[in-house]
């Protein structure tokens, strides 16, 4: 069967390209997505609808990293003026402030909302107590290149880091040393953990690949027709969704590495991809400056997409009511 | 220092402006749009096109000069 054309909801806003994007987990109120960019202002969306909700404002530089806490009431982003901070996402207020020495590219939340974690071009990466931020706070170096992302593993006493050192790194909190390398044989241009901790995605080159996040082995490892800047698994580890420099969204099965289908749409490299926590959806943040949200099953009634009396004959043609979101 | 304190209570009284706007989501904003478009489609004269005899743009005969 043809498949329906695929109309993804456009948000606009941002001025400068898009460099990362991240969902909450699924709140009371919906789930939110928040995204970085080049022109340091990030922002915070309704997930589902991709609704502008609001703007952080306060950096004075090109934000890299952004992160939600996981009932989406706490924000993080670093900058590259330096700084990593910590934001009431409800009021937009900052609320936390933190100094690096070097540009900050990537933040996370531990689960529980308690740490920071913040991977810098120092090579340093650090994580903070929220609840005690005047406190130093602890200190891993090992990398000899800068941080490109670094994720909390679920109990939070170990972390994940990938770096353009071309090595992926785990280490425990407490001791402070590192526990893991693996070698990759270019630069990770990008790093996932799996909503259950068990699977990592990492991608280098034109690859992406799956590795078991306790044993550190790789699973799987499949190549696209360009270079792969950021992927992602779908929650029922059915598909993964990928988008490199070719501008295009590729869509591949997890079993086989089969290419499901591929959308064109952005009109400049895709930066970032996520499934949103039901799966429903995937958003990938551009160059062009625009984030997208795509249909996971096309031609399904979610969100701003309603499926309107599909015509035997318009199988191929608008049968679907799409809008655009712009902020 | 008068000018200033005049500058910042202009921009104070900016503000208050721009915080009392009504505002909805974008996504309910569109919907209204593209109802309002969709339901006026047939008033609009460039989607439905004009009598060609109220057309004063239409092209007109050639004048003969005797």
């Amino acid at each position: 069967m043809a498949n329906l054309r695929q109309t993804p909801l456009t948000c606009s806003g941002h001025t400068r390209p898009v460099v990362f994007l991240s969902f909450s987990d699924i709140t009371p109120h919906g789930y939110f997505l928040i995204s970085a960019s080049k022109d340091g202002k990030p922002m915070l969306r309704q997930g589902d609808t991709g609704d502008w909700i609001g703007t952080f404002e306060g950096h004075k530089g090109a934000v890299w990293g952004a992160a939600l806490n996981r009932d989406a009431t706490k924000a993080a982003t670093g900058a590259a003026d330096f700084t990593a901070k910590v934001w009431d996402a409800v009021s937009g207020e900052e609320l936390q402030n933190f100094s690096h020495k070097h540009i900050v590219k990537s933040v996370d939340f531990s689960r529980d909302s308690n740490y920071l974690l913040t991977g810098s071009q120092e090579k340093v990466l650090r994580i903070f107590d929220l609840n005690k931020p005047e406190e130093e706070p602890k200190t891993f170096s090992g990398h000899t290149a800068s941080i490109k992302t670094a994720v909390f593993k679920q109990d939070g006493k170990q972390f994940i880091s990938a770096s353009d050192d071309k090595t992926v790194r785990v280490w425990d909190v407490v001791s402070g040393s590192e526990i893991h390398k693996m070698e990759l044989p270019s630069m990770p241009s990008s790093l996932e953990l799996f909503h259950d901790g068990s699977i990592l995605v990492v991608t280098y080159g034109n690859f992406t690949s799956f590795w078991d996040a306790n044993k550190y082995e790789m699973l799987r490892e499949f190549e696209a027709p360009t270079q792969i800047n950021s992927a992602s698994l779908h929650p029922e580890k059915s598909m993964f969704v990928s988008g490199g420099e070719d501008f295009k969204m590729y869509k591949f099965d997890y079993q086989t590495g089969g290419e499901i289908e591929s959308f064109k749409g952005h009109f400049g490299p895709v930066h970032c991809v996520r499934f949103s926590p039901d799966g429903e959806l995937y958003a990938s943040g551009s160059e062009d400056g625009t984030l997208r949200l795509w249909q996971t099953t096309v031609g399904k009634t979610y969100g701003l997409w309603k499926c309107i009396n599909p015509d035997e004959n318009m199988a191929n043609s608008d049968a679907n009511a799409a809008v655009n979101a712009e902020a | 220092m008068s000018s200033q304190i005049q500058n910042l209570q202009k921009q104070l009284a900016q503000l208050r402006q721009e915080a009392s706007v009504q505002r909805i989501p974008v996504s309910q904003a569109i919907e209204e749009i593209l109802k309002y478009t969709s339901q006026h489609a047939q008033d609009d004269a460039l989607v439905v096109g004009v009598n060609q005899s109220d057309n004063p743009f239409r092209d007109q005969k050639n004048c003969i000069i005797l």
